[in-house]
């Protein structure tokens, strides 16, 4: 059942470059929509709960990729510790879950909030750094906060970890994480039209300049992190919750930072569908060779990802709309200009997206 | 006052070497701007390499190290002209990118060749331990402390006295200009990787005799180099050396003095500080004004 509902959904997923324009606006909306109602059908189907992680696997990711694209992707300061974000969010619904017995649902909004209350603290100062200065503090953040929960030990029981009483039901994560990649994914919609995540793409390409124009630019790079380590901190309370235990080593994990920067990456960063192709054909990928390689998993991706960055810098997406300046680029836009606008659909780094999906599924 | 002053030996001790460690990862951020992720990771393949010299050809780490040396500026330079230097030009993030991925191929072809056992150098002096007025070093500890100092200084000597380290400070203090007056911008940031690389090696080596080591030992090593090189400051020898020594006589304090926990918190200490440092300070603390190589 999924399937034609996926494809569909992978399909506008590839004109939303400026052929989407071809197709109208309407069109692009129908199909979107139909992807929705489609994917939101999928559990009434009998498929069966390792289907369902997956495809909530892919979910979460999509709105962890997306997350971390508002602040680096938009904006262009790399942020090498956002995982710290997700732990913290965990923690916090963790310790009110196992130590104070909360309810699980009230948490969330409370990990959101010490989530974006933290990266107000950390951004004030840190914001006004640039480039590379910024990463790198956040990645000491990110191992500061990891040492710090480990040695916390009354607090967060250390490397013991805690255990959440919790009923895992895979149909209501897969709701959870499926409804949050929604408004996730519309919120870069909107992000990338409204005045706001213009400023902050012209942050990006000269911030002096977006200054000296009379964009507020601490305001507003500060609000975007805020909302990226709010968004970032509510997933770590949700995927805590589903784990049901947690210890300082799970909810801060190194791979964490590497899997959000080459998800985005890979789909196109800066791009509104850029980490949501990028989170579904890097979780397929990963899959694939963890199941087949296992040990020379880093090997492979390793190398997978210097090949990106040095041949499809803009991404899947990115080279699509804009890649001119790409051997694969120009290549698509050959192949776009001499055939009819289906012709790019057939395109080889294209094509993996629509085939890896359906067979998943 | 005996637990001071064995802890400020210590920390001297640690501090050398992670003087020698970060000076790498310096001298490719001050002249490239460019931050290595994989510097960890060359630090490792030292380690491996001389542990290997000595497993199967039985030399000992000191008498590799000239080789290690030219070994690590070979392959510096190799990862700088392919990996590096083509994506430059582009946003901060690509180069942080691609050495990340180069991190993860050397951590994956650690652990293939080497699987996950730690491993350690022996040399003929592992097993010595110096007492000194009930003060106790150990001799590789203080063999390692030497070298780098040795090696800090001929580096110095290096950008100082040679032809080919003058031109690298001209490259780092001004690129543009440096290209005006005849200067391979190209081949410098070459052999600014190289030499980075050939620093991180020999640190590699020598921290091998001393303490275990594994395929994944690489990151916290990287991490620790740029704290160092955030608090000295890009490029100078002096900076990092002083911020070297902080560090190091922070983690010994803290590990002397807190049981237990004393090594997680001297972890967690070096990157508050490094966060605070750059949020009040991005120059670095120990960088003077206006003085620059």
């Amino acid at each position: 059942m999924s399937n034609p509902a996926a494809k569909a959904r992978s399909i506008d997923l590839h004109d939303a470059g400026p052929s989407a324009r071809g197709i109208g606006r309407y069109r692009l909306l129908a199909l979107v929509l139909a992807g929705v109602v489609g994917l939101s059908v999928v559990p009434f189907f009998g498929v069966n709960d390792s289907v369902l992680l997956t495809m909530s696997t892919i979910f979460m990711w999509i709105i962890l990729s997306s997350s971390w694209n508002f602040i680096s992707g938009f904006t262009g300061y790399v942020d090498f510790g956002h995982g710290v974000f997700f732990g913290v969010g965990g923690y916090v619904t963790g310790i009110l879950v196992a130590k104070a017995g909360l309810p699980f649902a009230p948490t969330v909004p409370l990990a959101a909030l010490f989530s974006a209350v933290l990266a107000l603290i950390i951004g004030y100062p840190l914001l006004r750094l640039r480039g590379v200065y910024f990463s790198i503090a956040m990645l000491g953040l990110f191992l500061a906060i990891r040492e710090l929960t480990l040695i916390a030990k009354p607090l967060t029981a250390g490397a013991q970890g805690l255990i959440l009483p919790s009923e895992v039901d895979r149909t209501f994560f897969y709701y959870l994480f499926f409804i949050g990649a929604v408004l996730v994914v519309s919120l870069a919609w909107w992000l990338r039209r409204s005045q706001f995540g213009l400023s902050l793409l012209a942050i990006k390409d000269d911030e002096y300049g977006a200054e000296a124009r009379g964009v507020n630019t601490t305001v507003l790079k500060l609000t975007v992190f805020c909302l990226s380590a709010a968004i970032t901190g509510s997933v770590g309370a949700c995927w805590a919750y589903e784990v049901t235990f947690i210890d300082p080593g799970i909810m801060f994990r190194d791979s964490f930072l590497i899997n959000v920067a080459i998800m985005a990456t890979l789909g196109g960063l800066g791009t509104v569908w850029g980490p949501v192709i990028g989170s579904v054909v890097f979780l397929l990928v990963r899959d694939t060779l963890w199941a087949n390689q296992g040990n020379s998993f880093l090997v492979v991706f390793g190398v997978f990802l210097i090949v990106l960055v040095l041949f499809m810098p803009e991404g899947i997406v990115g080279t699509i709309q804009r890649g001119e300046r790409t051997v694969l680029g120009r290549l698509i836009r050959r192949l776009r200009h001499r055939g009819s606008s289906h012709v790019d659909l057939s395109h080889p780094t294209v094509s993996p997206a629509p085939t890896r999906i359906v067979t998943n599924d | 006052m005996h637990t001071l002053i064995q802890v400020v030996i210590d920390g001297i001790i640690l501090g050398g070497f992670y003087a020698l460690m970060a000076q790498g990862l310096s001298m490719i951020f001050g002249i490239m701007r460019v931050i290595n992720l994989a510097h960890g990771e060359f630090l490792v393949i030292g380690a491996y390499l001389a542990w290997m010299a000595h497993e199967y050809l039985g030399l000992d780490v000191l008498a590799v190290l000239p080789i290690l040396i030219i070994l690590g500026f070979v392959i510096g330079w190799a990862v700088s002209r392919l990996l590096v230097i083509p994506v430059l030009e582009r946003p901060e993030l690509m180069p942080l990118l691609i050495t990340f991925g180069l991190a993860a191929v050397i951590q994956g072809v650690l652990t293939l060749v080497f699987t996950t056992t730690p491993r350690m150098t022996t040399a003929f002096y592992s097993n010595s331990i110096l007492e000194f007025l009930g003060y106790r070093i150990s001799v590789a500890r203080l063999v390692m402390l030497v070298a780098a100092i040795v090696l800090l200084g001929l580096l110095s000597l290096f950008l100082n006295r040679t032809k080919a380290g003058k031109a690298m400070r001209a490259t780092a203090e001004n690129r543009e200009a440096a290209r005006i007056v005849g200067i391979d911008v190209t081949r410098i940031y070459c052999a600014a990787f190289g030499v980075g690389t050939a620093a991180a090696v020999a640190a590699g080596a020598l921290f091998s005799v001393t303490q275990g080591f594994y395929p994944f030992s690489g990151p916290l090593f990287t991490l620790k180099a740029f704290v160092i090189v955030i608090l000295g400051g890009r490029g100078r020898i002096s900076g990092t050396l002083a911020a070297a020594m902080f560090v190091g006589l922070i983690e010994s304090a803290l590990s002397g003095y807190v049981p237990n926990v004393g090594t997680g918190l001297g972890t967690a200490a070096a990157f508050i500080l490094v966060v605070i440092v750059l949020a009040t300070r991005p120059k670095g603390i120990f960088q003077l004004r206006g003085v620059n190589a």
